[in-house]
């Protein structure tokens, strides 16, 4: 009766390993021609500033490129302004932010911009991007599922690798990478997407956009979800300190490996004609060490120009409590502070001249 | 959570190997149940307590109410009162606003005064599957059909079972409760056509359905802008979407039932080949079907008692049963030009069809053209957002008129033949039987290339089945 219950066993093992590779060799082959085939999906504000950029790259001479916190921080014209009040030429800035920006992504944006920039594009500033998605859901949306493809492959195990993160949580940010991936190779929808072209107006409008060059003021968003933020951020006067607080007394981790990581982006930027800068916006949370990483930077490729205003210490007018939205985030007048000093800064480290480089 | 959603399988996955574990038959009725719950609590939590009040009142009328029961006297008013308990739960969620809202229109009409109360209250998942469950369970413990059971458990899993929940099969209690007496053996379950079946639903449902959907939904949101073509082909569409939809669920859910030992009945059998509204009502949704003509139209009267008490009957079937389906007047039509079809159809044969020789094959094309035009005729009742917009869409339907110029996708058209052809030459063939023939290294085979083709043509974002409104 033992035998016969582990022979069942046995051969439902078989069965499913034959199974899962039949499958696997259908949906896999199947998945890559249609991924091929397909074009790249709409992509809220990343497709819209692409758009932009690609109509007229000889507009701009100087791209910001980065996450939310790049979005929502960069003014182009507050920059310009100050810039030019310090005595540089007018630069003419795009704030190419892009909320929830990972490092992948990013490395893929900037050879895009690179890609329909070609001569035009002089000075490109990136920012310390996000680690990979640390949910199954954020790992297979729209967005997502396109840079887990094959050739995003080597880019997101950079990302996880020179995360400054504990094993346990990089490990887990592999896992999640791994059923992403398992998820686009999978193929599901490819077909159907084919097929059956979907109905639903797209958001594709570029109109505002166009209007402050990428950037948007948080506080002005209309999303439910982000209004909500704000009136929980506001709703604790007392987190802002506390946050502050925990800020200076965390624990520094090692940060060589991102030092390195985000150096030789940059290195790669510099060779290919291209100044490069790395800026850090103003951050409460705990987990960006961008104190250490700043100057580890800096010492891993001199070149390039490093900008960190995470510093409360450096900074105490941008971390003025009434200037933020939320805990990453400052609201138009902060944006527009900040914009003014990362102008300036600019052209105080030569990074806007025109022979240097 | 869908049959069709990842988390489900993962879900599946578990019951089905801890059930299987397990040797006992009350410990595996007793996961089940648990498991029953977890599934609808997953939806809706806060309505496991309705459940187990129709549980505990169906558990206590059947052992009131049998023909065991020492007061045989009062089993008769003991059953109707745990009937119209039923009902008034049904009510009081599902048609208490309906209800009291054509009554102060009704009021008002007539120059009386219509204050109106209505109450917010959630449709909870599933309430018209397990309260007509629950009826069944009593109706047949009192017809004897079945002892009551002892174990209230035992009334929690057969009522709860979570493949039927919230989508049905409506599964008779005579036919499910003799299943729970021993446990089930793994050497009876069909896998292999449990597994075809379940494909076969998976991709009526995620292939199919779910990839028209938006098309019917633009056609129903503007009826207006679209051209009679358009139109009448948006009605076919959603003829193909409710079909697939809900024949898909009820296959996943009979497939399911399989792999864990549990026999349901079949649901559809092809109804659109029906050459006429009788056989339709055969062949699609049998087990409501056959649950209102056993436990509504037979109760009634049924055809013994004259031609005319047949007709009224049928259209009381009829009537009811549309508004099973929802608390407003469209569904009441949809039932309506069912019960008049049936009761056309029954004269007819009567009076006229008798008298001549049956015309064969070609008889029986034209049988089901005229049968598929009018059951889609009253699908746009079914469908259509309120009774103006499916007025407006039925008079483009038989008219073929409508002053808008929109149209479908060109591929509309061949898609609606392929599928067309697809039905009719699919059940003759039994393919599902076949393929479940094969070896189990060929069927492993098939199995793993038709669910990775599946798989691609499933679309991003879940739809909820359409029969969860219900």
């Amino acid at each position: 009766m033992a035998d016969r219950s582990q022979g069942n066993l046995r051969t439902g093992i078989g069965l499913f390993a034959l199974f899962a590779l039949t499958f696997a060799a259908v949906a896999v082959p199947l998945s890559l021609l249609l991924r091929a085939r397909a074009p790249a999906p709409h992509m809220i504000v990343l497709s819209q500033k692409l758009e932009i950029y690609g109509e007229m790259p000889q507009a701009f001479d100087t791209i910001f490129v980065g996450t939310s916190r790049t979005y929502y921080h960069i003014v182009p014209d507050a920059v310009e302004d100050a810039a030019e009040a310090t005595g540089c030429d007018r630069p003419s800035v795009f704030n190419f932010g892009i909320f929830g920006l990972t490092g992948a992504e990013q490395s893929w944006l900037i050879a895009e911009i690179q890609r329909l920039g070609r001569d035009k594009l002089s000075r490109l500033v990136f920012e310390h991007a996000l680690p990979e998605a640390r949910t199954f859901a954020r790992a297979t949306d729209i967005r997502s599922r396109y840079f887990h493809g094959p050739e995003h492959y080597a880019a997101i195990a950079e990302n996880i690798s020179s995360m400054p993160e504990t094993a346990p949580k990089r490990l887990f940010r592999s896992g999640i990478a791994m059923l992403g991936i398992g998820y686009d190779l999978s193929g599901v929808g490819r077909a159907s997407e084919a097929l059956f072209p979907s109905l639903a107006e797209l958001d594709d409008d570029t109109a505002p956009f166009r209007r402050e060059r990428g950037f948007a003021a948080l506080d002005e968003e209309i999303a439910p979800d982000i209004i909500q933020r704000g009136k929980a951020f506001s709703a604790d006067p007392a987190a802002f300190p506390r946050l502050i607080t925990k800020r200076a007394n965390m624990d520094l981790p090692n940060t060589t490996a991102r030092a390195s990581y985000l150096g030789e982006q940059a290195d790669t930027l510099t060779n290919s004609g291209i100044r490069s800068g790395i800026w850090f916006p103003p951050n409460l949370l705990d987990e960006d060490p961008h104190r250490r990483l700043a100057a580890a930077i800096q010492e891993a490729s001199p070149a390039t120009t490093v900008l960190d205003y995470s510093r409360p210490e450096a900074y105490p007018n941008l971390f003025n409590q009434s200037l933020w939205f939320d805990d990453a985030h400052l609201g138009r007048e902060g944006a527009t502070l900040l914009s003014a000093e990362v102008g300036k800064d600019l052209c105080l480290s030569g990074f806007l001249d025109k022979d240097a480089g | 959570m869908l049959f069709v959603e990842l988390r489900f399988f993962l879900f599946f996955g578990i019951v089905f190997s801890l059930a299987w574990l397990l040797r006992s038959n009350n410990a595996r009725k007793l996961l089940l149940t648990g498991a029953s719950y977890i599934f609808y609590g997953a939806w809706d939590w806060r309505f496991l307590g309705l459940i187990l009040l129709v549980t505990l009142m169906s558990y206590i009328v059947g052992l009131a109410s049998s023909p065991s029961a020492k007061r045989a006297d009062r089993r008769k008013p003991i059953l109707t009162a745990g009937i119209l308990m039923a009902l008034g739960v049904l009510a009081l969620f599902k048609y208490f606003n309906f209800f009291t809202e054509s009554f102060a229109d009704f009021a008002g009409l007539v120059g009386l005064p219509s204050g109106q109360i209505t109450l917010s209250l959630v449709l909870p998942v599933g309430i018209s599957f397990y309260t007509f469950q629950a009826i069944s369970y009593m109706v047949d413990v009192y017809r004897g059909q079945i002892a009551p059971r002892e174990k209230f458990s035992d009334v929690a899993f057969y009522i709860a079972f979570f493949p039927q929940l919230v989508a049905g099969p409506i599964v008779r209690a005579s036919h499910f409760v003799p299943q729970m007496e021993t446990a089930r053996r793994w050497a009876d379950v069909p896998v292999r056509a449990a597994l075809v079946l379940f494909l076969i639903g998976f991709i009526k449902k995620a292939c199919v359905s779910d990839n028209i959907a938006p098309y019917v939904d633009l056609v129903f949101e503007t009826p207006e802008s679209f051209s009679a073509l358009a139109l009448i082909g948006g009605v076919l569409l959603y003829g193909v979407q409710i079909y697939c939809d809900f024949s898909g669920y009820s296959d996943m859910a009979i497939a399911l039932a399989a792999l864990l030992g549990y026999h349901f009945p079949k649901n559809f059998d092809a109804p659109y080949l029906s050459p006429d509204i009788q056989e339709f009502w055969r062949r699609w949704h049998i087990s409501l079907s056959t649950w209102l003509r056993d436990y509504l139209y037979i109760p009634l009267g049924g055809n013994r008692r004259g031609n005319m008490r047949r007709d009224v009957n049928l259209m009381t079937t009829m009537l009811l049963g549309g508004l099973w389906h929802g608390a407003s007047f469209n569904f009441v039509i949809w039932g309506g030009l069912h019960g008049g079809a049936l009761i056309v159809e029954r004269t007819w044969n009567k009076l006229v069809a008798q008298k001549f020789k049956p015309m064969g094959v070609l008889g029986r094309a034209i049988g089901i053209v005229v049968t598929v035009y009018w059951v889609h005729l009253a699908w746009i009742f079914f469908r259509a957002p309120n009774l103006s917009d499916s007025l407006a869409m039925a008079k483009t339907y038989l008219t073929f008129q409508s002053a808008g110029t929109e149209q479908l996708p060109i591929a509309v058209w061949p898609l609606i033949f392929l599928l067309a052809v697809v039905h009719a030459v699919g059940h003759p063939m039994q393919a599902n039987d076949r393929l479940a023939k094969l070896s189990p290294v060929s069927f492993t085979v098939f199995l793993g290339v038709a669910s990775a083709v599946a798989l691609s043509f499933v679309p991003l974002g879940y739809r909820p089945f359409i029969y969860f409104q219900f």
